[in-house]
């Protein structure tokens, strides 16, 4: 992994070379090591390390990008003669804005020593521990456990520079009843390794798998549901990947306003929502700088209910008059007291889901998507888990499901399904309703 | 032009080869043979790199051992509107040296294409392969293969890479600029890109193959704003990526599907919303070929049936105790897998295993038949030989078991589409690729798309919207009764089939024609928010 020194110096050395009248260049790398199991037994394991360096080149309006990973002279040399071809060939670009001055980053301790030395052939040591246990158990497990040592940075020929490290562990695990009636998952991941707590990752899904075996199947329709906090991380993420204030302005996203502009101001959502992002947070930390190399900061999204922000490049913002805004560093909702076992407790009637899977948007107008339920669905009748019901097709919007909302637990950091990194603290929430639209007998 | 006489000259280009590919007969840009040692690679040095590794694998103490050399030249073009929003031109390169040693795989990779690199790797992957070997059940086992001395590059009539970066940008532009003239239409943005992948694969049994494939992705997003109703609709279009070089570009007609999207994007905000029920579904290929991914795709692959996929993509419903019994679907419903169709996206000589590339039934007459497999897999359902569908996304990724393009045979009676629709009494035909999503065992789905029809007493009597069909896989293609005739076939793809941990992509066709299926389940998707 490059040190912040060889870094500053491969990035010197392309700015020596460029005949651009501007140059913007990210540049990153770091190893990544990883071993999956499967049927109670490892499958492949890999490690790699490569950097990447990206250069765009412009020539006033004009801008051409070029990504490489190979750093010796003669390939730095061509990599920034084909990024200065490609502006010069470019038409101008009605909206170009010239390269970010010299930035204050927020200091980010997302890097850990004792993560990075984390070698490729420790990871069986965790996998180990969750195939032991579920031999024990009787059940069978796969997963997949990681470790990543990485460095990015950023910089321009106008003297910006920025250079920050990160490391990450995860593991998760599905475990599977040897009738293949039952399945349960659980996942975890952050950037200190001593966070990852192997055991009790496979009892959950161990125990998960058990619960769930034998499901019974229910109708579909309208249920009070409480959404473990792997669900809720899936479903605020989509939220606010599609809180842009471009679409929004220009009248294309469940966020414009009828009259014209968007909705930022408006109480959108239940009182007690209360969603922001910090990098520097300090259990899950995130990038200092956006995709633009736009400082992050902490930012409130949805505070008492209402819309706060909505993400915008620097030239919609220049256009609109505002400060320009990344999309957020991480996710943080900040949550009350309590567990999901608490929120169990004091449910009459209702479903717990354990995690979604396969989420995909079927009309943005209203955010409406649709997936799956997956690795556990239980049914609540007074206050305890009284059997395992079979998985459900939803359709849903989370404008309703943060309208809906019941009650909510502590917020923990979540790994959720397609995450591998730790850039998540939120809590179960209990809804008031959640659209089940057929089911499925999928374990 | 009409938006019958696109579906009749927009669509079907190469369908030909396509069906001469699906029925397995090789035509004349079909797969050549193994050449034997005489074979010259685009660099001598690469089999001396080769070398370096599978002899250091060996000294170690591999009992089999391969490389993949490989550099991956991409280039994207996005536009919107009059603006070109980025140019993106990007060279990725290095390699990876996959292992079995104490009978476990290991693998590692790097960036640094030299001999002392190569070997440091080939270390690496051996001693990961000892320390994983601890947690073996059974040592891995590799189907037979013959070895193979070899050159394969997609057969392309125009190099993208070739092509003037303005052409590219003019043809964007015009794209867009058509859209616009379409009364109600708003936004438009469009893009293109290209892939090139090439490949030096070398294993300890002999092989050496060099391979460079070629992929493109061109589209647009249609998008009609109405602020009275508050409200706004989009259409994509309906061009797929292609195992093609830049002819696809030149003779896809895209000022005729842009007018047609924008004026169908505009239509939306009017058409009638769907009552929801029982619907008899026509589903033009450029749909269709995503529900054969998702439905009959994804649950073929052997590794998810095994469990190995367990904890990310899923498990599958065809289980192996379902094979050669099953009734998947319908009697006339075919399905082959295949590699060798020119054109299509997993298109190649030989797989990532070193196995050479061949096309074999999977479905017959309703009747699930067969997996897709590779070396390792072959043995764990009793076959000898791997159906060659290995594949790894980039140097750094391990191998690992891939779909393959997986096509629905035409129809044996003629049946054209019109025929098709003249023959439906309730129904609603699609067209498109829209919203998808498909549980982790793959029975349950649900599908949107582009563009909806009413279908009524054998006429399209104007469009629909909100439409979404649910269906559990087995009934859905036992339910389906007419799939028409080869003169209407047409190849589908995507770009980003996702498996594995780490996450990989891969790319891949699916050829089908028109078919009919019975009284599928509906809903409205309109919400009040």
């Amino acid at each position: 992994m490059h040190t912040r020194e060889q870094a500053k110096a491969i990035i010197d050395r392309v700015l020596s070379l460029s005949k651009a009248d501007e140059i913007s260049i990210r540049l990153s790398g770091g190893t990544t090591s990883h071993l999956r199991f499967a049927r109670n037994a490892t499958s492949t394991s890999g490690s790699y390390q490569g950097p990447s360096l990206n250069i765009a080149s412009s020539f006033g309006k004009r801008t051409g990008s070029v990504k490489v990973n190979q750093f010796d002279t003669d390939s730095l040399k061509r990599a920034l003669r084909r990024s200065e071809e490609l502006a010069s060939l470019a038409p101008e670009d009605p909206e170009h804005m010239p390269a970010l001055n010299r930035q204050n980053y927020p200091a980010v301790a997302g890097f850990s020593q004792k993560t990075a030395d984390h070698g490729a052939e420790k990871l069986a040591d965790w996998v180990n521990t969750c195939i032991g246990q579920a031999e024990s158990a009787g059940v069978k497990a796969a997963g997949y456990s990681q470790t990543t040592a990485r460095y990015s940075c950023v910089a321009n020929s106008r003297g910006l520079f920025g250079y920050h490290q990160s490391s990450g562990a995860y593991l998760s695990e599905t475990a599977r009843t040897d009738d293949d009636t039952g399945s349960g998952w659980a996942a975890t991941a952050s950037h200190r390794i001593e966070d990852i707590d192997a055991p009790l990752i496979s009892r959950t899904a161990v125990n998960k798998a058990k619960l769930s075996a034998k499901a019974r199947p229910i109708e579909p329709g309208k249920y009070v549901t409480i959404l473990e906090p792997a669900c809720v991380a899936n479903l605020i993420a989509m939220a606010v990947w599609f809180m842009g204030k471009r679409a929004a302005d220009e009248g294309r996203s469940y966020f414009s306003a009828a009259a014209g502009g968007n909705r930022i101001g408006e109480k959108l959502f239940d009182e007690r929502i209360h969603i922001y992002s910090d990098p520097a947070d300090p259990n899950v930390p995130g990038s200092p700088w956006g995709s633009d190399g736009v400082p992050q900061t902490r930012r409130d999204w949805i505070k008492g209910g209402v819309l706060e922000n909505l993400h915008v490049d620097r030239y919609w913002a220049k256009k609109t008059g505002v400060e320009p805004i990344p999309q957020p560093a991480n996710l943080i909702w900040k949550g009350r007291r309590g567990s999901v076992d608490d929120l169990v407790a004091s449910t009459e009637r209702g479903i717990l889901v354990t995690s979604l899977w396969y989420i995909r948007p079927v009309d943005r107008r209203t955010l409406l998507f649709t997936g799956i339920t997956r690795d556990g669905v239980f049914w609540i009748e007074n206050g305890k888990i009284a059997h395992p019901v079979q998985n459900l097709r939803w359709n849903e919007s989370p404008i309703n499901v943060l309208g809906n909302l019941d009650a909510m637990s502590a917020s923990q950091r979540v790994a959720p399904r397609n995450w591998r990194t730790a850039t998540a603290m939120l809590p179960a929430i209990r809804v008031k309703e959640f659209h089940f639209t057929s089911r499925s007998e999928a374990v | 032009m009409d938006r019958r006489a696109f579906l009749k000259t927009g669509l079907h280009a190469g369908s030909i080869a396509a069906l001469t590919a699906c029925t397995g007969r090789a035509g004349p840009s079909s797969v050549p043979p193994s050449t034997g040692q005489s074979v010259e690679f685009s660099d001598p040095r690469l089999r001396e790199l080769a070398d370096v590794a599978l002899g250091a694998a060996r000294d170690a103490g591999a009992s089999y051992a391969d490389i993949r050399i490989s550099d991956h030249r991409r280039q994207t073009i996005f536009t919107r509107e009059k603006r070109v929003a980025n140019i993106e031109d990007s060279e990725d390169r290095g390699f990876g040296v996959r292992v079995i040693a104490n009978g476990t795989w290991g693998f590692a990779a790097s960036s640094r294409v030299e001999k002392d690199e190569i070997a440091r790797v080939a270390g690496r992957a051996v001693a990961l392969a000892r320390a994983n070997s601890k947690l073996q059940k059974a040592p891995i086992k590799l189907a037979p293969t013959r070895s193979h001395v070899a050159v394969w590059n997609t057969p392309i009539e125009r190099d993208p890479f070739d092509v003037p970066l303005d052409q590219k940008v003019d043809t964007l532009l015009s794209i867009n600029a058509e859209a616009l003239k379409v009364s109600g239409v708003s936004f438009c943005q469009s893009s293109m890109g290209f892939v090139r992948e090439h490949k030096f694969f070398a294993s300890t049994e002999g092989s050496y193959i060099e391979q460079t494939l070629h992929r493109c992705h061109p589209r647009f997003q249609v998008t009609a704003v109405d602020r009275k109703r508050g409200s706004f609709q989009t259409r994509n279009s309906y061009s797929d990526p292609q195992g093609m070089g830049y002819e696809y570009v030149d003779t896809y007609p895209w000022l005729d599907d842009v007018r047609q999207a924008g004026q169908d994007a505009v239509a939306k905000h009017t058409a009638k919303s769907v009552e929801p029920g029982k619907y008899d579904l026509v589903l033009h290929p450029s749909h269709l070929w995503l529900t054969i991914h998702e439905s009959i795709g994804h649950p073929t692959e052997l590794d998810r049936a095994l469990g190995m996929e367990a904890n990310y993509a899923g498990t599958s419903f065809l289980t192996t105790d379902k094979l050669g019994t099953f009734q998947l679907g319908s009697e006339i419903v075919n399905f082959v897998g295949e590699k060798t169709h020119i054109g299509s996206l997993a298109t190649c000589g030989y797989d990532d295993d070193g196995v050479e590339t061949r096309a074999w039934d999977m479905v017959k007459n309703g009747i699930f038949v067969d997996y897709q497999t590779t070396r390792e897999q072959a043995h764990l359902i009793g076959r000898a030989e791997s159906h060659g569908t290995s594949y790894a996304q980039n140097w750094k990724d391990v191998a690992f078991q891939r779909m393959p393009n997986i096509n629905l045979l035409p129809g044996n009676q003629p049946l054209s589409l019109d025929g098709l629709i003249a023959g439906t009494d309730r129904g609603i035909l699609i067209k498109g690729r829209g919203s998808y999503s498909i549980d982790h065992q793959r029975y349950n789905f649900q599908f949107g798309g582009q563009a909806f029809y009413e279908v009524s007493g054998g006429k399209i009597t104007g469009m629909l919207r909100d439409v979404a069909y649910q269906a559990r896989t087995p009934d859905f293609w036992r339910s389906c009764d007419a799939i028409c005739s080869r003169e209407e076939y047409y190849v589908g793809g995507s770009f980003y089939d996702g498996k594995g941990e780490p996450g990989q992509a891969n790319a891949v066709s699916h050829g089908c024609c028109p078919a009919r299926f019975r009284r599928v389940n509906v809903i409205n998707t309109k919400r009040s928010i």
